[in-house]
Formats: C-alpha cells, structure tokens, sequence
C-alpha cells in the first residue's frame, strides 16, 4: 500500500513537473520594446526576419510592443509619415473601388484584390531608402525574451534611433 | 477414502513484485530521463549553448497569424478573444491600430476565435468575425473607412463576398 501510494505520488509529481514545464514556455512572448523618448509622436516600422513589415505610431513617452512571433532578428526606422500616408491611402482608394459589389466580382477581380492585399505588405518592405537615412537600427533577442529600441531626439534636433 | 483434486486449479502462487515492480522500474527509468533532460538543459542554458528564444521556438506549435491594417481615419480598437478557452471569462486580448498603422499579431493556439473591430475600445460596431483557425494559417483584416476587408492568406478565397467582412463565409 505504501509502495502504490509513494508510486502515485511520483507520477502525479511528474505530471505536474512537466504541465509546469508546459505553462513555463507558453507563458513567453518574445516582444520588442519600442520606447519614445522624444517629445514628438512617431511612427516607427519594425521589420522582422520571419514576420514581414509593421508600423506603430507612438506618442511622446509611451512605449509600444511589438510582437515579434518566430522572428529573432529587426531593423527598425522611423518612418517618414507622408510617404507611407500615399501609399496606404492609393491602396485603399482601389481597394475600395474594387470591392463595391463584391458577390459580382470576376475571377480576375478576386485575383487582384488578392494582389492588392499582398502588395500592401510588399509596399511597406520597400521603404528602403528610409533605412539609409540614419534612423534606422538593427537588433536580435540576446539571451533575454524581450528586445529593446529606444527613440530620441540627438543634439541637432534630428530624431535618433537606438536598439539596446 | 481417497480424496483427489482432479478438475480443479493448481494452487496459485503469489507472485512477488510482477506489475509494481515493472510499474516502479518504468517510474524510475522515466525520473531518471527526465533529470538527464533537465540537468542537460539546464547545462546547455547555462554554457550558452541555446538561448531562451530557441527554447521558446521548440516549444511553440506553428502560430496562426492575424494581420491588422489600419487603412481607416481613425483609431482602430480590435479584440481577439479565444473562444476554446477554459478559462472563465475566456482569454482576450486588445490591439487599439492608429489611423494607418499595421499590426501583427500571433496566436499560438488553433481553435476557434472571435474578433470584434470597433472605433471605441472593446466595441464591435464596425462588424465582428469567429473564425475557426487552425495552426498556420494567416488572416489580413483590412480597415476601410466603410468596411473591413478580410482575406484568408493561406488559402485564398474563390469567392469575391468573402473578401468583406459583412458576408464573409468563414467569418459566420
């Protein structure tokens, strides 16, 4: 009896072990900080090594997370509002138009706005010549679940970048 | 008088050990692996042979992602709540997408969700859709000024009246 009550303390001891296990890894998020310290409100774009584009608009002093998933690596900018404001505007201009009766679309149709959906994150991967600009920074998850970029104002005024 | 037990069993003999002895071998094989596991883990974290991401990305099933654009004027309040859940209330979460940001989210368990768009926090008055996801497939949920445009990315739809949110037939 005291054989089967030891052994059913050690399984139920081992189960609980490994759903503490389970709980422990889920319970991880690997998140990028982005922290505005300027006194301006920004929007920034992360790009991930396996999770495409994102932008975030950030007010002066807050702080604002980004998901980064499977990716460990990032470039981030700060973008140039007016540059990205064109591009999303056009593509919702067109998809508007395309999907005003959308239960008598043609295949064509349906093909691009398919297009049109995926070019938006396309067109956000192209902000390129913005990474050139110096307010870009690169970063990867280190030994911690959480990566660190912080936005400030450098001393000629200009906004500056930096991943920890 | 002779008396014979012709017909009837042999008298058993009381095995000793058989199933609580295999049972305990089992147990402490099993204790035994696990330790091994945990002391080389352990080892492996200590010496920087794996980092804390790559134990996370061992341990984590395909994600399912959702897309969020913000193509609207005005903020964009977005919440994912996890209708499988056995929590009470269920699991959920808040995005809140200014006018023209795109987010991404990942969710690390298939099953079934509903995701409300509204323009005030927690509200749903720009149109709600419970989809039934499984493990790596991606969304894109588009904002309009007049609508949502939803498209299922890994499988793209045949059918125009699923790409808005309002008649979209996985998003019932």
């Amino acid at each position: 009896m005291t054989r089967k009550a030891l052994l059913a303390a050690l399984l139920l001891g081992m189960c609980l072990l490994l759903a503490g296990c389970e709980a422990f890894l889920f319970s991880f998020e690997p998140l990028l900080s982005i922290q505005n310290s300027s006194d301006v409100s920004v929007r920034v774009q992360a790009s991930l090594n396996k999770g495409g584009s994102q932008f975030v608009t950030i007010a002066p002093g807050e702080r604002a997370g980004v998901e980064l998933g499977q990716s460990d690596h990032w470039t981030v900018v700060v973008i140039h509002d007016q540059q990205w404001l064109e591009t999303a505007k056009g593509t919702r201009k067109v998809l508007a138009e395309l999907l005003t009766q959308p239960d008598k679309m043609t295949p064509e149709q349906i093909r691009d706005v398919v297009q049109r959906i995926k070019n938006i994150q396309d067109q956000i991967d192209k902000f390129d010549a913005v990474k050139g600009s110096g307010t870009a920074c690169s970063g990867s998850l280190g030994n911690e679940l959480v990566g660190h970029v912080t936005v400030s104002k450098g001393s000629g005024g200009q906004l500056a970048i930096a991943c920890n | 008088m002779t008396v014979t037990n012709a017909g009837q069993p042999p008298p058993q003999t009381k095995k000793r050990g058989g199933c609580g002895r295999t049972l305990g071998c089992g147990c402490l094989l099993l204790i035994l692996l696990l330790a091994l596991v945990v002391g080389g883990g352990y080892w492996a974290y200590t010496s920087g042979a794996i980092s804390p991401w790559q134990v996370y990305k061992l341990s984590q099933p395909k994600p399912l992602t959702i897309n969020l654009d913000n193509l609207r004027d005005d903020t964009l309040y977005v919440t994912v709540t996890f209708l499988d859940s056995e929590d009470d209330p269920p699991f959920s979460y808040d995005r809140d997408l200014a006018a023209f940001d795109v987010r991404v989210t990942y969710l690390q368990k298939a099953g079934r969700y509903r995701i409300d768009f509204g323009t005030q926090s927690g509200g749903a008055d720009l149109g709600a859709c419970n989809l039934s996801a499984a493990a790596g497939e991606r969304y894109q949920f588009i904002a309009l000024p007049d609508k949502i445009v939803v498209n299922r990315a890994s499988q793209p739809s045949q059918v125009g009246a699923d790409y808005v949110l309002s008649t979209c037939s996985f998003c019932r």
